[in-house]
């Protein structure tokens, strides 16, 4: 015998159960699993390791010469935004279209890969697990498709 | 004086003055500036660890077995080099393998090696002499064909490259009367690389077309088959930071001669590269039965220095 109707959850009592049960979500929001982005501190610790990765972009003469005259704050924010999205989070990247941002300039796969090295210097300082990194990184890596041109 | 067209006129230009530069740099703001001078280096632009490390025979990849990557941290723009020493010491015998390669543009390696097999006292037993050492020089050319290992990962291709390592022996005399047909052979070879990096695994197949009796310091070919056979030799490694990384290798060997039983080979292995300039590999290996000594299992030592 088949009932679609769960025995005893009618009238008032479905209203009792439907007001707990949005409680429930309430006290316990059920969210996208984001483990990676938590091993980066979410938003508030990509957007402190971000301040490190600039400063290690600007450290490198392979990489500086890319950023020093850009609104490097905007940098930041955006690359906050696509590396939150890249994570599962609940962000979404608003930036331009990387071949479009990265047209012209000559990129090679050194300053792509020391790029990468400033990155990893910053998830280490802002002890991201190293299975963690390369998650990241191997969401970014074929990004270098629309960004070496040399 | 106040009021006149000169005082206008310097006002609109100090006001362009200002302006322009704002101007300019909002405009920037969504934009990457292109840099005025370049700075293209010719050598080291490749990730730590991505070159390997150097193989017995002198060629990229593990420690047994060569992989798809080209060595040194020379990129597709640039020219990478290694120089190694590996020392390999078993209970009866120690093995030396030492060399230089070149990487060029992240295409092309070529890479010569040496390597010295010290018989000890089984080489008194066999009547040969206690230290009978045999030499063996291996020139190796390997050409990358397809992929990326490192940066394609958002597909399954894996880095793809076919070699050749041709290899002579100094002792004709002595591996013709273990039964060996030549003192000299090439192998060819073809590896498929990939590095699963979101898993932080890199996985490596070989299969190799060899007539090498023990990698040919016993001669090539021999008296229980003269033929090239095809050999299958697999790695995997588990990357445990951007310096280190651990292992298992697996090689798999003809038997060519009837006085010896050839064995496969296997291994573990431990890497750590502090720096591109500096690699060192340790290993446990085990080589089976060689020559007359059964169950040989070495300690691996390589150092890797280059750019």
């Amino acid at each position: 015998m088949s009932n679609s109707r769960i025995p005893f959850v009618t009238g008032r009592r479905r209203v009792l159960l439907a007001a707990i049960l949005v409680s429930l979500g309430k006290i316990f929001p059920v969210r996208a699993a984001t483990p990676v982005l938590d091993d980066f501190g979410g938003v508030p610790g990509l957007t402190a390791m971000m301040e490190d990765f600039d400063a290690n972009l600007m450290a490198d003469d392979r990489t500086r010469p890319f950023f020093e005259n850009v609104d490097r704050k905007r940098v930041k924010a955006k690359l906050v935004e696509q590396f939150c999205a890249l994570l599962g989070g609940d962000c979404v990247y608003r930036g331009g279209n990387m071949k479009g941002i990265h047209r012209g300039l000559g990129i090679t796969r050194e300053d792509f890969n020391a790029l990468i090295e400033a990155l990893q210097d910053a998830m280490d300082k802002h002890d991201v697990p190293f299975r963690s990194q390369n998650k990241l990184l191997a969401l970014l890596a074929p990004m270098h498709r629309d960004i070496v041109e040399k | 004086m106040c009021g006149g067209p000169g005082f206008q006129r310097s006002r609109l230009v100090r006001f362009f003055a200002l302006a322009l530069p704002i101007f300019l740099s909002q405009g920037a703001a969504a934009q990457l500036q292109a840099p005025p001078v370049t700075t293209d280096r010719p050598f080291g632009g490749k990730l730590v660890l991505t070159g390997g490390v150097t193989q017995v025979e002198g060629v990229a990849g593990g420690g047994l077995t060569p992989w798809a990557l080209i060595g040194g941290y020379g990129t597709r723009d640039q020219v990478g080099g290694n120089g190694y020493y590996t020392h390999v010491r078993s209970q009866d015998f120690h093995l030396q393998s030492y060399g230089a390669m070149l990487g060029l543009y992240d295409r092309v390696e070529i890479s010569v090696a040496q390597q010295r097999f010290d018989t000890e006292d089984v080489g008194a037993a066999l009547g040969l002499g206690k230290g009978f050492t045999f030499r063996q020089d291996i020139v190796g050319l390997k050409v990358k064909v397809a992929g990326d290992a490192v940066l394609e990962q958002d597909q399954l291709l894996p880095q793809i490259a076919v070699g050749a390592q041709y290899k002579r022996n100094n002792r004709e005399a002595v591996v013709k009367s273990l039964g060996a047909t030549h003192d000299d052979g090439v192998d060819f070879y073809a590896s498929a690389t990939k590095l699963f990096l979101a898993e932080s695994v890199l996985v490596n197949a070989t299969v190799r077309l060899t007539k090498a009796n023990q990698l040919g310091i016993l001669g090539f070919g021999g008296d229980r088959s003269t033929s090239y056979k095809p050999m299958l030799e697999g790695s995997a490694a588990l990357l445990l930071s951007r310096n280190w990384a651990v292992g298992a290798e697996y090689r798999s060997k003809p038997n060519n001669l009837k006085i010896a039983r050839e064995q496969d080979w296997w291994d573990a292995f431990l890497v750590w590269a502090p720096t591109k300039n500096l690699s060192v590999t340790a290993a446990y290996v085990d080589l089976g039965n060689i020559v007359i000594r059964d169950n040989q299992r070495a300690a691996y030592i390589s150092l890797q220095f280059g750019f």
